[in-house]
């Protein structure tokens, strides 16, 4: 029996794809034939080895930033869901930008976010601008702060959150040359809070953005590429 | 409690995707990304490639969802849209061979991560010193266990041609392994 026919078989045989009747005399050939025995138990070691190696794991938040984008996507499927989210608006950036940004100023990221992390890519800034007005039922807003928070997890998890603060609830302080501080103006009221996060370009940074719940409930976002120094 | 992943085969969920039930495309995808995301970085090398190319893979599933035929196979049509990702992905950077450059240069690490290498470290580089294609052929075969007739779906090619690939590749990854001082096989 030929030698070189039946290692041609081999891997079909490792696969499991060999019919019978081949793998049969393939099975009779190699009981009497000791180099093609000591071939497939090579190939049987390497087969072996190469299925039993590690997946590369996905990060952790890539499931909750799919969802992100196809709540956005499905978000004008609903548009009385919509309406009664808008009304949420206010309370929703006083109380779950806190929950969702308050924490250190350098977010620590999961193992696999590190493994994401893309320190060379350009930063952006993302202003979160409430909407005017707006006021969320208490009972409604644990739901909302979890949706923040989920994007929130999403980009530190993928390594673009680079920050993220929650400010005060009042306007500020303007200050100029030769006058003394005075409040800040209502715009000034309205930023509820800022991310900084690393995107490739504009066009990246503005599908983060739309990735928020932050436009559904009514906000709006300003973008700013931040210069490196 | 009735288990979510039980409410439907792959390719039922995929028609109730083609009709517009998101629902239904977010249990495909808590089925399958971990799978697709594995082999997006077993292809490019490049774990923030595949994150990328993850999502982008489930956009495209929705985008091109009326392309899925109603007899058509889900996971292998999966896979042929996350193949066809990566292939744009590499046309669209054109960093295939520094890509590759940087997986020669720093081992395994990409795939496995610098953490899993271990015993299987000459492995994992000499997958790595193949070809991107006799590599995906690897990948899908062994590591995703897909039958010849799911691969060559995948790889648009004739089941024979797929066998014959397979075996080549292999005995490519055998040599390259046999090349190497630390890997006997």
């Amino acid at each position: 029996m030929n030698c070189e026919s039946q290692q041609a078989q081999m891997v079909e045989w490792l696969a499991g794809e060999l019919d019978a009747a081949a793998a049969a005399r393939l099975a009779n050939h190699v009981r009497q034939c000791g180099e093609c025995r000591d071939e497939l138990d090579r190939l049987t070691r390497l087969w072996h080895d190469l299925g039993v190696l590690p997946s590369p794991e996905p990060p952790a938040g890539a499931a909750a930033a799919f969802r992100a984008a196809l709540s956005h996507r499905a978000a004008p499927r609903w548009p009385s869901r919509l309406q009664t989210a808008a009304l949420l608006a206010a309370l929703l950036l006083g109380a779950t930008m806190g929950y969702a940004m308050g924490r250190p100023r350098r977010d620590p990221v999961s193992p696999a976010g590190q493994a994401a992390l893309r320190p060379a890519a350009p930063e952006f800034l993302l202003l979160l601008q409430d909407a005017p007005g707006r006021t969320v039922p208490p009972a409604q807003a644990a739901a909302i702060v979890r949706e923040y928070g989920a994007w929130a997890a999403a980009l530190r998890s993928e390594g673009r959150l680079a920050s993220a603060e929650k400010l005060a609830g009042d306007a500020g302080l303007r200050i100029e040359q030769g006058v003394p501080p005075g409040p800040g103006d209502s715009a000034s009221a309205a930023v509820g809070g800022f991310f900084v996060v690393r995107a490739r370009d504009y066009s990246e940074a503005t599908d983060i953005a739309r990735a928020s719940p932050h436009l559904k409930y009514g906000g709006s976002i300003l973008i700013r590429r931040i210069e490196p120094t | 409690m009735r288990d979510p992943l039980d409410s439907g085969s792959d390719e039922r969920l995929m028609r109730a995707t083609r009709r517009g039930d998101m629902d239904a495309l977010g249990q495909l995808f808590e089925r399958h990304h971990a799978e697709v995301y594995a082999y997006c970085a077993r292809i490019t090398m490049d774990r923030d490639a595949a994150a990328d190319l993850l999502q982008e893979t489930f956009k495209r599933v929705l985008r091109y969802r009326r392309s899925f035929g109603a007899g058509s196979r889900f996971r292998p049509w999966l896979f042929r849209v996350a193949r066809n990702a990566c292939r744009d992905h590499f046309g669209r950077t054109r960093r295939r061979s520094a890509a590759e450059g940087a997986w020669m240069r720093d081992g395994a690490a990409v795939a496995a991560g610098p953490d899993e290498l271990g015993a299987n470290a000459g492995l994992e580089r000499a997958l790595a010193r193949l070809s991107t294609d006799d590599r995906e052929l690897l990948v899908l075969k062994r590591l995703h266990q897909m039958s010849y007739p799911e691969l060559a779906r995948v790889l648009g090619c004739s089941e024979g041609a797929a066998r014959v690939r397979v075996h080549r590749a292999f005995h490519r990854l055998r040599r390259i392994c046999e090349e190497r001082s630390g890997l006997r096989t």
